[in-house]
């Protein structure tokens, strides 16, 4: 989308150069006219000749682009104003970037787009991604000119929180989600949509709760013998305070970023699974809330972390360092109620700190004289409320709103309570409404963060039926855009088979028998299996000893020794389970160039061969076909099962296949994957049987089912599966080896080359 | 034939330290007054070996050890042929050693041999308690003092690695576990030559390790482990090097599960 900027330069014209006609354009338009003159003269005063040139040249693009008055006076404006941040050349972009808006989406939106320059640059801190935020916008005006308004309104909002990457991340996102349904394109970029405003919040830099996940989870089962459940908070955008980490039933939950430098994430976020591991370990029932007000409930909060951290620091000396080391509130902080609270925290964790208020002192008596109790959570509850009453004395303004536990690694505490439905004094339930939160968080935080390992995650069955097919499995899908795996994206059905004659078939192998022989002969004698000691070789590479010493002894005995006397590694039985995929969408009703049978049926007649010849050899082999009618509808049948002969029944259904619909290959690779992962075999084969190109009706660009495509095929070849392809067209035979390797794509132009080209796979396997 | 073949290379003369976690030396013993076949269970590294060699020692019996693997054939363990330049002579193998002399004979990682080789051992187990040696053409009467015992990790069971039901059941089991906190510390005090607060630590960061077994590591430092470690910290290595030598770094290769266990590491110490 970066436009270059010599395109920009004026051609050479008789009648002046482009500023002498850009003048001409305003001149004697009265106020307009004088505003351009003022906008050229501050530019003209910035920059080169050649700069006023390219200025000039995207303002009369953008005139010519209908965009009235408005705009052209907001491009005048944000000129003038932003000459000495972004430069006449980076002015012009933005300019030429509205002249696009403009067209597609109207002149309201291009000068929208110019008022709100400003702000994207001072968001963005940087001219060059205040250009391309520019482009971002103007190209998604292409496609999506009703939701340039409501995008732009939101400027601050968006720009706010998240970076550029994470802004064209998140356009991307929205331009996927919504496809061609303006309502929820309106609804998505002007943020109204919640899941607009998560995507935001996870579009940025990557978190370093995703980053740390995987760890955290582990060390909390080091450290307290049990498996701890970790979910990500998502950013509330009216929160007041920064969230903190807490528990419920069970979980604990973790901001997706700690407030701070990077440098300190991953103490803060070890210091908080440490600390709530803690809780989970030793403060085993719940707190009845009682009469208590909410500043007792923090001090009992405040004496609970403290009780725990104290007995898991028993077991665990290094904790205590670690936790200390976050207290770093000052003795001699104003007094209010939230510092003092973070200074007896303190005084608790730090022995050696000093703090004269008699709040610090007495808090520390009050432990001091329970010390023999630590095991009792009592008295946390006892520490709460009797220090709650000399606070209350000292008539300390407290607000739970806009209170946040100190040090950053504690969790809110609010996991400890257990809270009444009728008794509970009005503040606490409106303090207990205002934080509500499910008890068990079922919805995981939204996974956008392509994890690879997800790429292979089955299938979840769904239940409902439809008599069109059974929805199977639902599998994400590559984005080359983002490089996000979009999480559930597609849906697999299993589709009902109709049953042809296979008499057709069956001629088909007569014709062909010599190819079967030849496959037949081939595939016996392909090594492919584990690898096995043979014993009494005539050759090999080590010397049988138990041979050369019966030989010896037979040759004493006056015998004659048999003189096989090696060990030889070999690959000996073959043993590989196959599934063969058939490409079935409509284009395989074509006929290739010179070809008297269409692409479908040189499928079905290679196939059938390589079937017939595997079921020869008593080999495993099965056989799905797949079509696609948009990401929720991948169909796919099942024409034969691994432990199915090749009978007529399988000859039936192959011989039932017809074509149609479009070609979603990176779900079928995901799906044959998954079932022939379940196959107990040595080497794993899936076959892809193709006329070339992947192609869907919802999808515009060629790259991006191509590259999903090579995604699932590199996922399955990470799972030891081996995949190939066969090409049955030579059209798309470069996208066929972009989607699996230039080594793994197998042309076979006439039905008699099948066996050259299953010889090369053979030989492939055989060869690792 | 050999010349009876002298066992004293295989007596243990002087006391291998052991300290018992429960009733196993008692149960032990009823089990070698009745010469029955025993299986010792338990993870890597606990003391199933030191075990036994405390035993043979206790008893007085010769120990032949025997360390399985997958190629390891039934010639092995019972004996082969051999070439000598007055012709062939045979040769006892250790398993027929112990059986025809009179040791307890340890296979040790029972599992890790074939299948068809382990069914050798199945005539000395019931209780016909002969060893017949087809290529010798000689059945070999079990010694009196001849007793089979093998160790077993059940941590390593898999489809393909298990021993048969048949075999399994031609033996008594003894259970063995890291032992308790404070037995391990001195444990590993003694035999490391550490100070026993410095086991304490060292046991501590390997029960933090064991709370991972199964989530992300096959199984937790060993016993053995942490005498390792002992022992580099009695050469003057400083202890979190030392447990990042001897434990963090090998028991696992996962960076994730590597960086969590050495979190735990830290929190140990103080």
């Amino acid at each position: 989308m970066m436009t270059s900027v010599a395109r920009l330069d004026p051609p050479a014209a008789p009648d002046g150069g482009v500023v002498t006609r850009t003048e001409r354009l305003f001149a004697g338009r009265g106020a307009l006219g004088v505003a351009y003159r003022e906008a050229a003269e501050t530019v003209a005063k910035h920059g080169s000749e050649d700069d006023t040139e390219v200025w000039c040249a995207s303002v009369s693009g953008l005139a010519n682009a209908n965009a009235g008055a408005t705009a052209l006076l907001a491009a005048w404006q944000l000129s003038r104003e932003e000459i000495r941040a972004l430069g006449p050349r980076r002015l012009a972009r933005i300019i030429e970037a509205a002249g696009a808006v403009c067209r597609r989406a109207g002149a309201t939106a291009a000068a929208q787009l110019l008022k709100q320059a400003p702000l994207a640059r001072r968001s963005l801190r940087s001219g060059d991604s205040t250009v391309t935020w520019a482009d971002i916008v103007a190209d998604l005006a292409r496609e999506m000119p009703t939701a340039i308004i409501p995008l732009l309104a939101e400027t601050g909002r968006v720009l706010s929180r998240t970076d550029l990457d994470g802004f064209r991340h998140w356009v991307e996102s929205g331009r996927r989600a919504c496809e061609r349904d303006t309502g929820s394109q309106v609804a998505f970029f002007s943020l109204e949509d919640p899941a607009a405003v998560r995507l935001l919040a996870r579009s940025g830099r990557s978190q370093p709760f995703d980053r740390l996940e995987r760890r955290l989870s582990p060390y909390a089962a080091a450290l307290y013998g049990r498996p701890a459940a970790l979910r990500g908070i998502e950013p509330d955008p009216e929160a007041i305070v920064p969230p903190r980490p807490n528990i419920a039933g069970g979980l604990m939950r973790l901001p997706l970023r700690f407030a701070g430098a990077d440098e300190i994430q991953d103490r803060t976020y070890h210091a908080a699974v440490a600390h709530m591991g803690a809780h989970l370990a030793f403060s085993r029932s719940r707190f009845e809330v009682g009469k208590l007000r909410p500043l007792q409930i923090a001090l009992v909060n405040l004496a609970e972390d403290h009780r725990v951290e104290t007995l898991a620091s028993r077991a665990l000396p290094g904790l205590a360092n670690l936790w200390r080391s976050f207290h770093t509130i000052g003795a001699d902080t104003p007094t209010t109620t939230d510092n003092l609270l973070a200074r007896i925290a303190r005084a608790l964790a730090d022995p050696a700190f000093e703090d004269d208020d008699w709040a610090v002192a007495k808090a520390r008596a009050l432990l001091a004289e329970r010390s023999d109790r630590l095991e009792d959570p009592q008295i946390s509850r006892e520490f709460g409320s009797l220090l709650g009453n000399d606070f209350g004395q000292r008539r300390l303004q407290f607000n739970w709103k806009t209170y946040a536990v100190e040090p950053l690694y504690r969790d809110d505490g609010l996991g400890l309570w257990e809270f009444p439905e009728d008794v509970a004094p009005p503040e606490t339930i409106e303090m207990f409404s205002d934080v509500a939160r499910p008890e068990e968080c079922s919805d995981a935080p939204e996974r956008d963060d392509g994890r690879v390992d997800q790429d292979l995650e089955p299938a979840r069955v769904r239940a409902a039926t439809r008599e069109d097919g059974l929805p199977v499995a639902r599998y994400p899908e590559f984005d080359h855009r983002t490089g996000d795996l979009r999480q559930e994206w597609t849906s697999v059905r299993d589709m009902p088979v109709p049953s042809a004659s296979p008499a057709r078939l069956h001629a088909l192998a007569a014709t062909h028998a010599s190819v079967h022989q030849k496959l037949v002969s081939q595939i016996r004698s392909a090594r492919i299996g584990r690898s096995e000691r043979l014993k009494r070789q005539p050759d090999g590479d080590v010397l049988d000893l138990e041979a050369a010493i019966d030989h010896t002894v037979k040759r004493r005995l006056g015998e004659i020794g048999d003189d096989r006397l090696f060990i030889r590694r070999n690959r000996q039985a073959r043993d590989l389970a196959t599934l063969v995929l058939l490409d079935v969408s409509e284009s395989t009703r074509d006929r290739p160039p010179l070809s008297p049978a269409s692409v479908l049926d040189m499928e079905l007649a290679a196939t059938t061969l390589l079937a017939g010849a595997l079921d020869d050899l008593g080999d495993r082999i099965a056989i799905r076909s797949f079509a696609s009618d948009g990401r929720n509808d991948v169909r796919m049948a099942r024409l034969k099962e691994f432990d199915e002969r090749l009978s007529d029944g399988p000859l039936g259904r192959l011989a039932g296949v017809r074509p149609g619909l479009s070609t979603r290959l990176g779900a079928a690779i995901r799906h044959a994957t998954g079932e022939i992962a379940a196959e107990r075999a040595y080497r794993r084969l899936i076959t892809v049987v193709t006329d070339g190109e992947p192609s869907d009706v919802d999808v515009a660009d060629p790259d991006y089912l191509a590259l999903d495509a090579r995604h699932a095929v590199r996922a399955a070849r990470r799972a030891g599966i081996d995949i190939v392809c066969i090409a049955l067209s030579n059209a798309h035979l470069d996208r066929a080896k972009q989607v699996f390797g230039a080594g793994h794509v197998f042309p076979v132009g006439r039905i008699d080359t099948l066996p050259t080209a299953l010889s090369a796979i053979i030989f492939r396997l055989a060869a690792r | 034939m050999t010349a009876p073949l002298s066992l004293d290379a295989y007596r243990i003369t002087e006391e291998p330290y052991y300290r018992p976690a429960g009733d196993e030396v008692a149960v032990f013993e009823a089990a070698w007054r009745e010469r029955l076949p025993v299986m010792l269970k338990g993870p890597t590294g606990c003391g199933k070996t030191r075990f036994i060699e405390h035993m043979a020692w206790r008893l007085g019996v010769p120990l032949v050890t025997i360390a399985c693997h997958e190629d390891m054939t039934a010639s092995d363990l019972v004996g082969r042929y051999l070439i000598d330049e007055t012709g062939t002579v045979w040769h006892d193998g250790p398993l027929t050693v112990a059986v025809r002399h009179g040791a307890i004979c340890y296979l040790d990682e029972v599992v890790e041999a074939r299948q068809d080789t382990t069914v050798v051992i199945h005539p000395l187990t019931d209780a016909r308690r002969v060893l017949p040696i087809e290529k010798h053409n000689e059945l070999v009467r079990a010694h009196a003092d001849f007793q089979l015992v093998v160790s077993y990790n059940p941590g390593y069971q898999s489809a393909i690695k298990d021993l048969k039901e048949s075999t399994k059941q031609r033996f008594c089991a003894i259970g063995f576990d890291y032992p308790a906190h404070e037995a391990e510390a001195a444990i590993v005090a003694e035999e490391a030559g550490v100070a026993l607060d410095v086991a304490s630590q060292l046991v501590a960061i390997a029960e933090r390790s064991r709370n991972l077994g199964g989530q992300g590591l096959a199984e937790g430092a060993s016993t053995r482990m942490l005498v390792h470690t002992g022992r580099l910290v009695a050469q003057g290595l400083p202890l979190a090097q030392a447990v990042d030598t001897a434990i963090v770094m090998p028991v696992t290769d996962e960076p994730d599960v590597r960086a969590a266990l050495a979190a735990a590491v830290e929190a140990c110490l103080p």
